[in-house]
This record gives C-alpha cells, structure tokens and sequence, in this order.
C-alpha cells in the first residue's frame, strides 16, 4: 500500500482517538487541584501554591517555575468561588507574565469580595503539549 | 478506484469534522465575530484594554489591603483627578472607574459623589426640594450629604523610545489615598507596564 493513501486513515484515527486520553483526577489539597491549565504546558509548571486570609480577603501567591533554557510567556488569570462554590467578582483579565530561563515566578493575587473562601488558577501557555493536563 | 477510494475517505473525514456541529443561533454577514473581552490584547504597543483590566485590578486589590481603609468600617471614599501626563489620550476616568467598581463590589468601601457628578446630584436635590413637585416628608433633605474620609488620586505617566525598527513603552500607573481631614497619604501604589514592538520582518 503507497504511503500516501495511509494518510488519511491516520487522520481519521487520530480524530477518533483525541479525546480518548483522561487521567485521574488531582489529590483534593494538591497544586494540581487548584490549577487548571489549559493544555499541558511544556516548560512552565506552578511548584507551589498558598493562600491565607489577610484583612477579611483571601490572598494567594503562586511560583512558577520555567524548566528550559528559553524565555518563556504565561497567561493566567484566578477565579474566585465562594463557599458555595459560585464564582464572585465576574471574570477576571488574563494576564500576561514573562518567565526568564530557569527562573521561579512568583505572582500574588487578592480576592475582590470577604465572601471568597477557594479559587482556581487558570494557566495558559502558547509553548504547551497540545494534551490534557 | 482509486479516485473513488479517495472520495470516500474524503467524505468520512468531513463527516467526522462537521458530526458533532449544531447550527449557532446567529445571523451573521460572516465578518463579525464576538471575541473574549479579558483576552490579552496586543495589537499595537498604545495603550490597551488589557493595560487598562490590568491596572484596575492591581490597584483595587491593592487599595483593599490598605491599613487606612481596613481600619474605620466601610469608610467613605472619593474619586479626584487621574491626570494624563503620557504623550498619549488615555481616558483615565475609564481607569478609575473600573478602580471603583472593583473596590464597591468588595463591599468593604463607600462612594461620596465626585466633582464630576456633583451637578447632577445638586439638581436632584433642588428638583426634591424646590417647586412643590414632591411631598416634603418624602424627599431628601438638603444639608445631609456626607462628607468622604479619604480621597484617591493619581497620575499616569510614559516614557516611549524608538531604536530602529523597536519602540518601546513604559507606563507607570500611581495612585495614592489620601485622608481629607489631615491631609496625609495614607496608602500610595504603583503599577508598570513594557510594551515592546518590533517593526522589523526578520
């Protein structure tokens, strides 16, 4: 069979099988279980997350690493949920960060309302797997 | 046969794209598009929807921690002056408006009416008032207004620079709190913003 007309049988089964790949869901109290990134990045990952009540607001902070030897850009934006899980303050503008080679980043965020008690860290980077992370 | 061959291959890989599309509930040319309003929005190096989200949000963050505002309960605020020194139009009104609507969401801060909204509140006040119109024991009396406790200023400022074929922008957004009554700064913040672009095609 001539190499080409495999081609389009590749295709087709790499349509079928691309949403077929699920792994399990993060430990509840992990990193992972606070960030959400859309696709796997391939250089950055977030090494350490914490938040603590400062004035009545929930502050977090995030490190993120850079593992190459090449600037890299992040995107990221945090939502805030309240003890009901409902979203509070509307969504937020995604900011962009640069993350110098082999760098550890670190960003701070203040929740907008008392009334947040979790978040989520919403991450995207344009140098990523293409994969769930 | 083999062209016959191909035609179908052809046909289920389209089905397999298009399986799953439902028809949008849209009318449209096909040349507008609705886009993500918090996306990051680099199109030139001017000053930038994103500059502005970015600003308002570092800065009412920012405020909410302030020793000064976290110490009286639900103090009263007012808005002065952004003033523009960049070499650009900036509505800075659009920026400290943004600031204030973060801020009163919190729940944590009031609102007195600023300089520029004085008028339309003076008009209501003498329209409740004078002319008969309203019942006196419903309209709001004159005299009650409250007076704020703190005041937020700031300016916003650029330094642009052109090497070739590079232009780059530096913004620097300031802020600060100021108590009316004694005339301290009570909490003052910045925010910077490098925009760099390159014209260059290599």
């Amino acid at each position: 069979m001539p190499p080409f007309k495999l081609i389009p049988l590749a295709i087709a089964l790499s349509l079928l099988t691309a949403c077929a790949s699920h792994k399990p869901p993060p430990r509840p109290g992990s990193v992972n279980a606070k960030v959400e990134q859309l696709s796997e990045m391939s250089y950055l990952q977030v090494t350490d997350l914490r938040a603590v009540k400062r004035n009545h607001l929930l502050t977090v902070q995030a490190e993120i690493n850079n593992t190459d030897s090449d600037n890299q850009q992040l995107y990221y934006r945090f939502k805030w949920l309240d003890a009901s899980g409902f979203t509070v303050g509307g969504e937020e503008a995604w900011k962009p960060v640069l993350v110098y080679a082999y760098q550890k980043q670190t960003v701070t965020a203040v929740a907008p309302s008392p009334l947040v008690t979790d978040f989520r860290m919403v991450v995207q980077s344009p140098d990523n797997t293409g994969q769930l992370p | 046969m083999y062209k016959s061959n191909n035609v179908i291959k052809a046909t289920a890989i389209a089905l397999l794209l298009s399986g799953c599309a439902t028809q949008s509930p849209t009318l449209s040319s096909g040349n507008v598009e609705y886009g993500d309003s918090k996306t990051v929005e680099t199109l030139t190096n001017e000053f930038g929807s994103t500059d502005l989200q970015t600003i308002a949000e570092s800065m009412a963050s920012s405020l909410l921690q302030s020793p000064a505002l976290f110490a009286k309960k639900r103090p009263l605020v007012t808005v002065a002056e952004v003033k523009n020194r960049t070499s650009e139009y900036i509505d800075t009104k659009s920026i400290t408006d943004s600031i204030r609507s973060k801020i009163v969401k919190s729940g944590m801060v009031r609102f007195a009416v600023d300089t520029s909204a004085m008028q339309t509140q003076v008009d209501e006040l003498t329209r409740q008032n004078q002319g008969g119109l309203y019942d006196k024991s419903k309209s709001k009396k004159m005299g009650k207004m409250a007076g704020a406790d703190f005041r937020i200023e700031g300016t916003i400022t650029s330094i642009v620079k052109r090497a070739g074929d590079v232009k780059d922008v530096y913004y620097k957004f300031s802020l600060q709190l100021v108590d009316i009554e004694s005339g301290t700064m009570e909490w003052a913040d910045e925010k910077e913003i490098r925009k760099t672009s390159n014209k260059s095609m290599f």
